[in-house]
Formats: C-alpha cells, structure tokens, sequence
C-alpha cells in the first residue's frame, strides 16, 4: 500500500522516517520490554516469591501469561520442552502483541510485512538446524540421506525442498492471514464506520490468536522433529 | 487412508482440547503441500538457467516436489499415529 496512512509513530521524531512496520514492531517490543521489566521488578521486590499476592496484580498476570505459555510448550514437546520455553515463547508474544496492535486504530501490525513475518520464520529455520547439529553432531546430516545410501540422490533433493517449504509456509501464514485481515476491517471501516467493522474486527482478535498459536505449534514440531533420536 | 485416520483421532480427541491443535496442524497442510512443488520447480527453473537445459531440470526437480509435498502427508500421519499410541497407552 503505497498511500500514506496515518500511525502514531509518524508523531515521533526518530520513528517517523522508517517504513511503518519497523516503526511498529519497534513500538511494540518497547511495550513489551516495559511489561517484562515492571512484572521482573514486582516479582524482586516480593520477599518470596513463592506464594502469590493475596490480590490480583500485575505480577500474577505476568506470571499467569509464563506460566500458560511454557505448559503450552512443555505439553506439546514433553519433559524437553523447558530448553525451547525461551524461543518459542518470544516469538509467540512478540507476534501476538504484533498482531493485536493491527485493531488498535492507528497502528500497523508490523505482521503484515512479509519482511517482519520471514524474520521470525527464518528464525525459527536457523535455530532448528542448530539444535540439530547441537543434538546429533554431523549425524544429523544423516536424516537428510534417507533410510539407505542408494535412495540418497533420490531423497536429498526432496528432504531439501521440504526443509525450505517449511519457514515459507510459516512466514507466509502468517503474513497472508494478518494482512487478508487488516485490509478487511480497513476497508469496512472505509464503507460503514460505525458497528459494521465490529464483526470483522472480533475476527482480527480470533485471527490473531489462531495465527500465533499454530506459528507456535508449527515451530515447536520442528524443533521436536530435529532433536528427536528415532530413525526418520 | 489418510481420512479415516485423520477422522479416527479426531473422533477420539472430541472430549480433548487436543481436537483444537489436530485441527490447526492439518490446516497447515495445504499450503506447505502447495509450495513444495513450488519449491521445487524454482529450483529446477534455476539450474536449468543456470546449465542452459531447460525444460528437463524444471520437470525432474518438479516430480522431486510432488515428492516432497506427499512426505509431509506421511510425516504428519506418522506423527498422528505415534500421538494416538501414545493416547492408547496412557
């Protein structure tokens, strides 16, 4: 989209010269270096940190969002789930905020950028071969090859084309949904501003979290896949 | 195959949560499906460029693409299958 669409960012001096998406993104992890940041200080500053607040604090709900998040990966990865608790739950909360912050009015959802997008999922690409290479040594060159030496020509090219189809298809997801979505409630929003975007926008909310979640699972089969000891 | 199966666990994870992630990972299937043959064929339009033998790399890369989108169907059927043993012996 190349008309000039109005954001806060525009408003501040140094963002106001990058590409909205970088601008965006920028914002985005900023609140959520805050959010991390003031959660970490309330949880120091408790004498034990144990037993929780007899109220509901702020400290709970960032409890609450960790703990959710790291038995969602520990569920899905079993007892070995811990070592990627950090990564997965990064990019899930860093494309969660991302995405929620396309139905706040004014902001762009730095998700819609296929740059942002294959950023993540290249991420997620490059971080699961080196757990690999981590695991398996150069035996995990090994399951590129096939179940026996003669199949090998046949089966590299095809392991090699599925290994690429991966962070294509999760980047593109990703983008496809986010973007397909925004443009919907933009253009409602351009017809009938008052009520009528309201159903499209719960859709951006339910959108949002589905996208996260399967960016999520798909990430967390890989790494499953590249530590696992069984034959391929 | 692949339907009864799909349909099998499904029907087992109906009093689960898990219907909602079985649910989410075959969504996923088409489109990686669709962009191995891409792949596939970008490849094979590449190297053919590159040794001035076009259109002969094109379609041997692209049948390695079929290829390559058909194992993900049996990876992820082997996934399936492991999880409902998995299920089975709990």
């Amino acid at each position: 989209m190349e008309h000039e669409v109005f954001t806060w960012a525009s408003l501040i001096p140094f963002l106001k010269n990058q590409p909205p998406h970088v601008s965006n993104a920028l914002i985005v992890s900023i609140i959520l270096l805050v959010i991390v940041f003031l959660g970490y200080k309330q949880i120091k500053k408790a004498e034990d940190n144990i037993i929780p607040d007899s109220k509901f604090t702020f400290r709970n709900l960032v409890e609450l969002i960790v703990e959710n998040l790291s038995s969602i990966i520990t569920d899905s990865m079993g007892p070995r789930g811990k070592e990627f608790v950090l990564i997965v739950g990064t990019l899930a909360l860093f494309i969660l905020f991302n995405n929620l912050a396309g139905l706040v009015p004014g902001f762009v959802p730095a998700t819609d950028n296929v740059n942002t997008t294959f950023a993540c999922s290249l991420t997620v690409f490059v971080m699961t071969h080196y757990y690999g290479f981590k695991e398996h040594g150069a035996k995990y060159l090994k399951q590129f090859v096939g179940p026996m030496w003669a199949l090998a020509p046949l089966m590299i090219p095809i392991e090699l084309i599925g290994h690429i189809a991966r962070p294509l298809s999760l980047g593109l997801r990703l983008f496809g949904n986010i973007t397909g979505d925004h443009l919907v409630t933009a253009i409602f929003f351009g017809l009938v501003p008052l009520l009528v975007p309201l159903p499209v926008m719960f859709l951006g909310l339910f959108v949002s979290f589905v996208q996260t979640f399967v960016f999520m699972l798909l990430s967390m089969s890989y790494f499953a896949g590249a530590i696992s000891h069984e034959e391929h | 195959m692949l339907g009864y199966k799909m349909h099998m666990s499904l029907a087992k994870k109906t009093d689960d949560k898990g219907i909602v992630k079985s649910l989410l990972s075959y969504s996923t299937l088409g489109l990686e499906m669709g962009l191995s043959v891409a792949i596939g064929i970008g490849i094979g339009y590449f190297l053919d460029s590159f040794f001035k033998s076009y259109p002969y790399l094109t379609i041997i890369f692209m049948f390695f693409g079929i290829a390559a989108a058909f194992k993900t169907i049996y990876v992820l059927i082997r996934k399936v299958s492991k999880e409902d043993e998995r299920d089975h012996s709990k």
